[in-house]
């Protein structure tokens, strides 16, 4: 593997990653919690991306064929979820959020759905676990780990950037730029479906 | 059936059971219970959801076919009870914590062992659902006496887990159980889409391709 290749690995993931979009969907999901526990979870989550795609480029294709799990099921299932997270967003915020404010945070949203699939979703790790079988030896795992530790690292700072955003744009702000980035992230929901269904029916994509 | 067969049915039953994720709930309706009392139920339930699933997965399809409903239907109902159940665990995993089974009142008195532990809780409409599938997609004598032997390990190690709720439950906490619930979830609406599209294949074999 060149360093050309892992550079444009790097390129593919970033953008199937697109941590900008996540922003939006975390401050949501953490909107209840105090500024250190939003950090536990952005840290939670990017290390939990980073251990998606090292157990992907490791084991991805053994533990799929081992669980009997069709890629594109998984593709429809992660599709089907932000199609409807998305829908959750557009509308309006429910009228009674939780009024917990000194309450610990809720620590389970980092993994599913911030980790998978919104970061590290199917696209990116079907892309990881290509690059793993094209470029075999340690060599390349080497350099495919750094490409993976890189994107954990833009991951966590665009989920730690996510505060000081909030507090730029403030509660109306944040509500106008997250029923703009649902309008994408529908898309990206509904195209993930799409593929997923392609696949599972083959002839829905001819 | 292949051994990924077996794993897949392993995973999808202890998923669907998800014993870590009924944890609380077991504490919740055993609190007032002694420990060795506390044992004996887990015990007991999960003596039941092995008995309740190995029943499906030999009758079931006898039962379908005198209602004459055709496996096709059967798996896409199948198939969305085991997304939906996907769904709400990796939405909302908290939600199903919230079960409250019948007027407390009446019931406090019986042991919660069967109702509402070992059915819906352990095996439910999405477990019982799952065992089924397994049975139309291998009929062989050597096929059912694997699944059984899954069901078998799966209702053991749900057992093993409610036997050490209290420790299992201090060390795992709350978040960590919720996590569990949510990547268990996500597995599921996979299993779901696959059934879900199988079925549609066998109502509409055009869109098999």
């Amino acid at each position: 593997m060149t360093p050309g290749a892992a550079v444009q690995l790097f390129v593919s993931l970033i953008v199937l990653v697109n941590p900008a979009l996540v922003v939006p969907v975390f401050l949501r999901l953490t909107a209840a919690g105090a500024a250190a526990q939003r950090r536990a979870i952005a840290a939670t989550a990017c290390v939990a991306v980073a251990a998606i795609f090292v157990v992907a480029a490791l084991f991805g294709t053994a533990i799929l064929a081992a669980l009997e799990i069709d890629i594109a099921a998984l593709r429809a299932a992660g599709g089907l979820l932000l199609t409807l997270m998305a829908i959750d967003m557009l509308r309006p915020p429910s009228a009674a959020p939780p009024a917990k404010d000194g309450a610990a945070l809720d620590q389970s949203p980092a993994i599913v759905p911030i980790a998978f699939p919104l970061l590290a979703g199917p696209g990116s790790i079907a892309v990881v676990i290509g690059a793993a079988a094209s470029y075999p030896g340690w060599e390349a795992r080497g350099l495919i780990f750094l490409v993976i530790a890189a994107i954990a690292l833009v991951c966590l700072a665009a989920l730690l950037l996510a505060v000081p955003i909030y507090h730029l744009l403030g509660d109306a702000g944040l509500d106008v730029l997250s029923r703009l980035m649902a309008m994408v992230l529908l898309g990206v929901g509904l195209q993930m479906l799409a593929a997923g269904l392609g696949g599972l029916l083959p002839a829905l994509a001819k | 059936m292949s051994v990924g067969d077996q794993v897949n049915l392993l995973i999808s039953l202890l998923a669907l059971a998800n014993p870590l994720g009924n944890l609380p709930l077991f504490l919740a309706l055993t609190q007032s219970e002694a420990v060795a009392r506390r044992h004996r139920i887990a015990l007991v339930s999960g003596l039941a959801m092995f008995v309740t699933l190995a029943l499906a997965y030999w009758l079931g399809l006898a039962v379908l076919a005198a209602f004459s409903i055709s496996l096709a239907a059967f798996g896409l109902g199948a198939g969305l009870i085991i997304l939906l159940y996907g769904l709400v665990m990796v939405r909302a995993p908290e939600a199903l914590l919230g079960y409250r089974g019948g007027q407390p009142g009446a019931l406090e008195q019986r042991s919660p062992a069967l109702v509402p532990l070992a059915i819906p809780l352990l095996a439910g409409p999405g477990s019982i659902a799952r065992v089924m599938i397994a049975r139309y997609h291998h009929t062989t004598l050597a096929a059912g006496l694997g699944a059984t032997l899954v069901i078998l390990v799966a209702a053991a190690f749900t057992v093993l887990v409610l036997y050490y709720a209290d420790t299992l439950n201090r060390r795992v906490g709350a978040a960590g159980v919720s996590a569990v619930s949510r990547i268990l979830g996500m597995l599921l609406m996979a299993v779901g889409f696959m059934g879900l599209a199988e079925a549609l294949q066998r109502i509409w074999p055009a869109l098999a391709g």
